[in-house]
Parts: structure tokens; sequence; C-alpha cells
């Protein structure tokens, strides 16, 4: 009943082509400044693909004042565009920059785990998107067990419990470079 | 006891069973029967049937199997001071332990092979007994998890609907209340921790009974949650109830199980039962903030969190500048000279800049320490006497609780 849904990131196949970024952009036709999913590059050289987590104590939910933010059953934190009034509380306290606030519109969205795909049977469209299979989702509640809860980089995850679980990072094999 | 004894037994049982009656009834009967006393518990080693006096309803108890060849099913169990040697026999249904029989051992020349017989035979006619109970306690747990998980995630707008619903399994969530959330340090799902949250709910739920409180209570993952309905008058007498009560859960898990740290964190009390889900969250981040406060915050309330509240969600970056333009020389010169002036300053704050109280805590005469206080003074170039200057000094102390790895880093 109440299973929590999650993303499995791979750091070491993510190539950082951006492939899911602009799938969820295409998806959801967000406008320019908004992105609820985003690439960046780590320290390590690898690349790190964040969009909302759907934590497990989210703070976009705890701060909110207007009860925009809700928890579905199967974890999925959504937001009622139509409560926001703009006052950003969720976009600051947010570890990960999951709310994005649209200046236009003067209000916070966030990814939605393209819950119409998910209603038609379909992956989100970030992970259909993924070429290299960096990125996929799992059922938090089984969740692999060669698996950990953050990598270097990652915003802490101490105080929200985010539904996301990654694999270890490995030492990049250089052959032809000698130290 | 032959085999056609066994036979009538089982039949016996199972007509216990066929007419409604509970694994309580089939415990008495068995008792009856082999004239010893027996204990049945779930999967967990609580007790849910005794005709023991010596091993109550609820408790739990330990049992270590004994090496006996000749005697395969004997075991020791215990449950505080009692001992005693007693057969063990899992009752499960296709690889699915759901709880044990145990056929206490009181006489020296009892027949070993003969309470096997019969105990293998009983424990099969639990396991019907203990697969019927437990499949009517999930069914009904799943409506209570569904409503319990919309309550703490706000997923029901009427306050009227969230009432009646309550009503319904004997809440009044008109109260006003607050969320309490318990959890082990370094819980893992994976391994047998699922057990210590079952001790550590009946540890909550024993706890609750003693002093008469009837909360909502639950688990979900490593957490134990309760829901505790608001009985005094001042919002002082609470706040003093909760700590005795969650003080006594500490010290009833602690006995029970030494070996982990019990977390706890508190939400603010709400009128609304809309609002229990601010509790809720709440009362995590108190747990989360009570986890880097350590000694510091012995009772994690949320209301109580003050200052740190803020620095949490604050850059690391500037924290730790913060920190080092504050500190950083003093933590220089305990580097170099090879003192402990950051302790002793930090000792000075905590208790309340009391220069008599601060000497008598660190065993230091009062002179001495007057002497150390002006070397800090010098050092940092301030003046303790200023209010600004305390405070200033009490959120870097804060600081280095919070980040202290970081600022390391």
């Amino acid at each position: 009943m109440t299973e929590q849904i999650g993303f499995l990131f791979n750091a070491d196949r993510c190539v950082g082509c951006k492939s899911c970024e602009m799938a969820c952009k295409n998806e959801n036709s967000t406008p320019l400044n908004v992105n609820w999913r985003r690439v960046s590059s780590l320290k390590s050289g690898k690349n790190i693909s964040i969009s909302c987590n759907h934590c497990e104590s989210p703070e976009c939910f705890r701060v909110c004042t207007r009860r925009a933010y809700v928890k579905r059953r199967d974890g999925i934190v959504m937001i009622d565009v139509n409560r926001c009034d703009g006052c950003m509380n969720c976009v600051s306290a947010c570890p990960y920059n999951a709310p994005q606030f649209d200046i236009e519109k003067n209000k916070a969205s966030k990814c939605t785990f393209c819950l119409p795909r998910r209603e038609a049977g379909l992956m989100p469209a970030c992970v259909s998107a993924c070429h290299t299979g960096a990125l996929s989702t799992i059922n938090m509640e089984q969740y692999p067990n060669d698996t950990v809860a953050t990598i270097e980089g990652f915003p802490n995850i101490r105080l929200t419990k985010p539904s996301i679980r990654f694999y270890p990072v490995k030492e990049k094999a250089r052959y032809w470079i000698k130290n | 006891m032959d085999i056609h004894g066994v036979q009538k037994l089982q039949s016996g049982l199972l007509r216990i069973i066929a007419e409604g009656a509970g694994v309580a009834d089939i415990a008495e009967a068995l008792t009856k029967v082999i004239d010893a006393p027996v204990i049945v518990t779930n999967e967990f080693h609580k007790i849910i049937a005794s005709t023991h006096e010596a091993y109550p309803r609820h408790s739990f108890i330990r049992s270590n199997q004994i090496e006996r060849a000749n005697n395969p099913g004997l075991c020791q169990i215990n449950l505080g001071s009692n001992i005693n040697e007693a057969y063990s026999f899992p009752s499960y249904i296709k690889n699915e332990t759901l709880g044990f029989l145990y056929i206490i051992d009181e006489k020296a020349d009892s027949d070993s092979a003969a309470i096997q017989r019969v105990g293998e035979a009983a424990a099969l006619v639990l396991a019907v007994q203990l697969a019927k109970e437990k499949e009517f306690s999930l069914s009904e747990k799943r409506y209570i998890d569904a409503f319990l998980f919309d309550l703490l995630y706000g997923n029901m707008e009427s306050g009227k609907d969230i009432i009646s619903r309550g009503e319904l399994w004997g809440w009044d969530l008109s109260q006003p209340q607050c969320v309490l959330v318990f959890e082990f340090d370094d819980y893992d799902y994976f391994s047998g921790d699922k057990e210590l949250i079952e001790v550590l709910f009946d540890s909550v739920q024993s706890v609750m009974n003693e002093l008469g409180e009837k909360p909502v209570l639950t688990k979900k993952k490593g957490e134990v949650i309760a829901i505790l309905f608001k009985s005094k008058d001042s919002l002082q007498e609470q706040s003093d109830y909760t700590k005795l009560l969650t003080d006594k859960v500490k010290n009833l898990v602690q006995t029970r199980i030494p070996s982990r740290t019990l977390r706890l964190g508190i939400g603010r009390i709400y009128k609304n039962p809309k609002e229990i889900f601010r509790s809720y969250q709440e009362a995590k981040v108190a747990l989360e903030l009570g986890k880097l406060m350590d000694s510091r915050l012995r009772t994690p309330f949320f209301v109580k969190l003050g200052v740190a509240r803020i620095l949490y969600n604050h850059d690391r970056q500037e924290l730790a500048e913060l920190y080092k333009e504050t500190l950083g020389d003093l933590e220089r010169y305990d580097l170099m000279q090879k003192t402990d002036l950051l302790k002793t300053l930090e000792t000075f704050l905590a208790n309340r800049c009391d220069l008599k109280e601060t000497a008598k805590v660190s065993y230091v005469h009062p002179n001495t320490l007057r002497y150390r206080l002006k070397k800090i003074e010098e050092i940092l170039a301030i003046n303790l006497d200023d209010f600004d200057t305390k405070l200033d000094l009490m959120v870097a102390f804060k600081i280095k609780y919070l980040k202290a790895s970081e600022i390391e880093k």
C-alpha cells in the first residue's frame, strides 16, 4: 500500500549528455528558467543528475504554509500549483533545489515523477531517455543490496531521507596514464 | 503418549480452533493434557499466551539452544531472573515462522520423546491459528496504516473527516496532540533490526499503558510513531510530562536492548488534526538535529531547538567561516600550547557564565578559572561580560556541534 518509489543512479554510467534534462523539459513543457531535472559535474569528474527525490521527510512539505504539498501513498511528493503563493519557503528549504521557482508565474513547481506516464504504465521521461542506463527507478522497500545511500557531491541526506540510491562510484581505470 | 494419543490431542486442539477460540485456549488445553506449563510466542519472541506465572503475556523472552545430542529441541529460556529449561517447537507454514511453542520441562524424569511428539503436533495446530490471526490483524492494520499515512502526510483536507475516521478506531483526534518519533541509531532495514523495532514498539506501548495514556501508535520503516494527546493544562506541565514519558521509554529500551542507542524527536502541539503532519515532520527534524546536538539536547523538542534550526539550513561555508572567525584563534592557541581553553570556555558558557559553578564542575580553583578566562579574553580580543560576545560564542559552539565533521574537512 505505502510503497515508496525512488530513483537509482549510477554515476559511473552517466556521460553528462543531459538527455534526461531535455526529456523532462520536453515531457512537462517547463519554461526556460525552470529545470525539474539538472545534470551537473562532480569534483571527481563524474556527472550527477538530480531532480526531486520524493523524500521520506520532505522539507518542502514541512515548511509550506499553504499546504500546497502532499505526499501520495506511493511516496510521490506533489505540489498543488493553485495553492502556491510564491513565498519560496520550499525553494530555500530543499537541499536538492527540487522546487523550481517560475519568476513569470510567481509559483514553484517540481518533478511529479511523470505521473501521467506512470499511470499509463510508462517509465518517467528522464529514465526512458537515459541511453546508458545510469538512471532507473526502484522500489525503496526493496532496493538492491549493493547500493549506497549517498555519494560524494550529493547534498546532505540526513534531514530529508531522499528516495534515491546510488551505485558506489568506482575509481576511474586509467591504463595509459602513469603517475 | 503413543501415536493414537497424539492424534487425539491434535484433533482436540483443532476442534478448539473450529469453535473460534484463540491461542490462549489452545495453551490451556495443552497444559491440561501434558501436565506441564506451556508458552506461546510470536515470531519476535513476544509471549502471546502462557500458562506459567513467571512468564506473563506481552513480555519478551530470550532462548538459547542447549547442545545435547539426546534432546535436540531443548533450550534454555529466560525472562528477567527466571531461567527454565524448555522444549522449543517452531510453528511455521511454507518456511515462514509464525511463532514458537515452548513446553517447560519441570520434571526430572520426563519422557523427552513423548514431549517431542506432542510438541510437534501442537505446533502445527498453533501454526494454523497463528496464520489465521496474522491474516486478520494484517487486513485491519492495512486500513489503519492507510489512514495514518494520510494523516501524517496531510493528505486529508477535512478536519471533520479525520475526526470521524479516528473514532472508528477509538481515537479522539479532536484533542490537541503532538507527534513523537522514536528510532534506533544506525537502523539497518535489511538486517535483524526489524525485531528491534518490534521491541521498541512494545516498550513505547507498555510505558504509555503504565501512565494511562492511549496514544495512536504505529510503525513505519525504522520508526515508531506515537500521536500523544495533550492531557495537561499548561504547556510547561505537558512538556515536563512528555519528558518523563520519553525518559521512561528510554530507560526501558536501554534495559531491553542495551547495545543500541535510542533517538527521539518531539513535534509541536497542534489543536487541529489537519496539522498533525506538521508535528510529525517537526519531530523528525528534532530527531535528526538531536543526534547532532547529542548530549546538549537530552529531550529533543522541536520548539527547543532554537537557533540550531536556522543554522542547519544555512550555507556550510559561511558557518565554517563564522566559527573560525569567532573561535579559530583559541583553537589554534590550544593546539600550539597544548592547553584546553576551548573546553574551559565551553563549560563556562554551559554553566550560565557562573564562575563558582564552572570551577566546581571543572575541578579547578576559581582563581585558576579567572586566570584562564582572562587568557581567553586576551587571545580572542573580546570582553566576556558583553552579552553580544556571549551570544556569538554560543552560536559558534552550536556550529561546532552541528558541523563538526564538515568544518574539519
